[in-house]
């Protein structure tokens, strides 16, 4: 049966439209001078590694690779993958993947970890995040996209911002659990100490949330990753455009070979990002 | 008295045998995203239900899985083919038979690059592409200082390949980016923005869209169309892109073969349907000043052109439509 019309919903939808109108009309331009400084490091992270040689790209990431888990056996891997990547002639596309998904996990640590800190801090703050958090999980990203598109014009910045607001709300939630979950007695013995707030946080909830903290920074790499294709939508260079234009032409093979591309990205941050994590968990197994 | 309600029965059947739809099943249009395509759709449908009492569904999707639709015969009618880019499956299904083309849905398509009327008037000396190198900092990419900025076609049509070749064959590689919006909602996106704001922006569109209906837009000048520098432009592999213009597109109506003989009459409906192009634009641009849904366009387009669709049913059918209105 149908709903009976309480609203004029043609109404209300020419009354949004209006309102974006506006805006863009009011703040587009300063908004654009605004997001220049992201565009520039952006620009600049890309161009840093689409014009180092290939072989110095790969060893800088095994050696993060080895800081990271000190196991050769994942810098081989990390190796490996990103030869596979150049191997299948994606390697230009996945530098300028790279440097997005890199731009946007600096951007994710900058809000996320931050942000998940005051959650735990203040059940307020909390309390008006967490639906916040549900949103920009759930609302279909090309909802947001086109007024982001039309507030910050076509390419890079807005598949930034659009990356980021899917990608950070697990970064955000696993630190404030992290730092919720840290033992009430170690608390209690700190403040026994005479430790201050500020000290309580750097010196001690914060260092014991770090597991969580990293398998917050890996589930955010990883969505991060999944947004690639959907960036390039709005003219992210790339991988993910490579992908749709496979798609648009019917070219299996073109959208294989730069799915299988991302597919190695993410297996390389994931492993990476783990084996960290792993690391700061356990510190005496994995360690010397 | 049980006579008469038998008769009235027998009547009652015949009537509804006079309206039956020549097909036992649904008719099933191929129903694309966009508005064009959208409100040929909804008119079709309101046609179909009304006129030939046949129950119509609308299968949603893109262009590449719709056309594969048409050649497996899962639908009955594609609407917007642009035949000089038809894709390969759809041309040797056309060979074997299997698919065939009803002629034009559009008085044409016409492809171009495309200024805003107020960078043109600010800009009198910028009318042909070879104006371009000048006014490359008007154009300016955020992205790439120094070199302008054109919007291509969204990603993976043929028209990108065009593009890129163009670029060259005008020999503005050097000033400009062929940059790739990625998808037609983001240059839509990217257009109607700048064009809210007159900033200067350069675009290849196509028509009929509700862009070149709603917006006041100039087409640069290029060198005249060759059908053989065309047909190189369009591979992207093409060694010595010529530079000449688009040629004025053909935008066809598809079927399969067989509906011809399962329901000669739907297909000959299909046949007679065409649109001009320079109405299809007012329409759009009217649909999307009163935030229309294709379905009140349609009724738009029935109520008010009617000399043009009574032309393409018998009359007896245009009565019964306009009936049902």
């Amino acid at each position: 049966m149908a709903f009976p019309d309480i609203l004029d919903a043609r109404a209300l939808r020419q009354g949004i439209d209006g309102f974006v109108d506006q805006l863009v009309i009011d703040y587009a331009d300063s908004l654009e001078r605004l997001s220049q400084p992201l565009l520039d490091f952006l620009v600049f992270v890309e161009q840093l590694l689409r014009n180092s040689p290939w072989y110095l790209v790969i060893a800088v990431l095994a050696t993060i690779a080895w800081y990271g888990s000190r196991r050769w056996t994942l810098s081989a891997g990390v190796i490996l993958l990103m030869l596979f990547i150049g191997v299948i002639g994606q390697w230009d596309r996945g530098m300028q993947t790279l440097a997005l998904m890199i731009v946007s996990l600096v951007m994710c640590l900058t809000i996320g970890i931050p942000a998940g800190v005051l959650m735990s801090l203040s059940e307020r703050f909390r309390k008006v995040l967490l639906p916040i958090l549900d949103v920009m999980q759930t609302m279909p990203s090309f909802v947001y996209l086109i007024p982001v598109v039309m507030l910050f014009g076509l390419g890079k910045v807005p598949a930034l911002i659009a990356t980021v607001v899917y990608a950070v709300p697990p970064l955000i939630r696993l630190t404030d659990l992290g730092i919720r979950l840290v033992d009430h007695s170690i608390m209690e013995a700190a403040t026994a100490f005479g430790a201050t707030k500020r000290q309580k946080l750097l010196g001690v909830q914060l260092p014991l949330a770090l597991p969580n903290i990293m398998a917050g920074i890996n589930q955010t790499t990883m969505m991060a990753l999944s947004m690639v294709v959907v960036a390039s939508m709005i003219g992210a260079r790339g991988l993910g455009q490579e992908v749709l234009a496979g798609i648009n032409r019917l070219e299996v093979g073109r959208g294989l070979l730069a799915g299988l591309a991302i597919v190695a990205l993410a297996i390389m941050f994931d492993r990476v990002t783990q084996a960290y994590g792993k690391r700061l968990q356990y510190p005496k197994q994995g360690d010397k | 008295m049980k006579y008469v309600t038998w008769l009235g029965l027998a009547i009652v059947s015949l009537i509804g045998t006079a309206q039956a739809c020549e097909l036992d099943r649904n008719v099933r249009l191929a129903g694309m995203s966009w508005m064009s395509n959208l409100m040929m759709v909804e008119i079709e449908r309101a046609i179909l239900e009304d006129g030939y009492g046949c129950d119509v569904v609308v299968e949603f999707g893109g262009t590449v899985p719709m056309i594969a639709a048409v050649v497996r015969g899962d639908v009955d009618l594609y609407n917007e083919l642009w035949i000089d880019s038809a894709p390969e499956n759809w041309l040797s299904a056309n060979e074997a038979g299997e698919v065939v083309s009803l002629g034009d849905v559009y008085s044409g398509g016409i492809e171009g690059w495309w200024i805003p009327r107020y960078v043109a008037d600010a800009n009198p000396g910028l009318k042909s592409v070879y104006d371009l190198p000048d006014y490359k900092n008007l154009f300016e990419d955020r992205e790439q200082p120094g070199m302008g900025r054109i919007y291509n076609c969204p990603e993976g049509w043929v028209c990108g390949a065009v593009n890129n070749n163009l670029l060259q064959a005008f020999g503005l590689a050097d000033d400009y980016i062929m940059f790739s919006p990625g998808s037609g909602a983001g240059l839509d996106a990217a257009i109607s923005s700048s064009y809210a704001r007159q900033k200067p922006f350069l675009t290849y569109y196509w028509s009929p869209t509700a862009i070149l209906g709603k917006y006041d837009m100039v087409e640069l000048e290029m060198p005249a169309y060759t059908p053989e520098g065309h047909q190189c432009n369009m591979d992207p592999e093409c060694q010595s892109p010529v530079a000449g213009a688009y040629p004025k597109a053909s935008i066809q109506k598809t079927i399969p073969t067989a509906l011809q003989s399962d329901a000669p009459e739907i297909a000959a409906f299909f046949a007679e349907i065409n649109v001009p192009t320079d109405q299809v634009n007012a329409l759009l641009a009217w649909a999307d000043e009163e935030n229309a849904e294709p379905a009140q366009l349609a009724e738009y387009f029935l109520a008010n052109y009617e000399s043009l669709w009574t032309q393409w049913v018998p009359a007896d059918v245009a009565e019964k439509v306009k009936a049902a209105r």
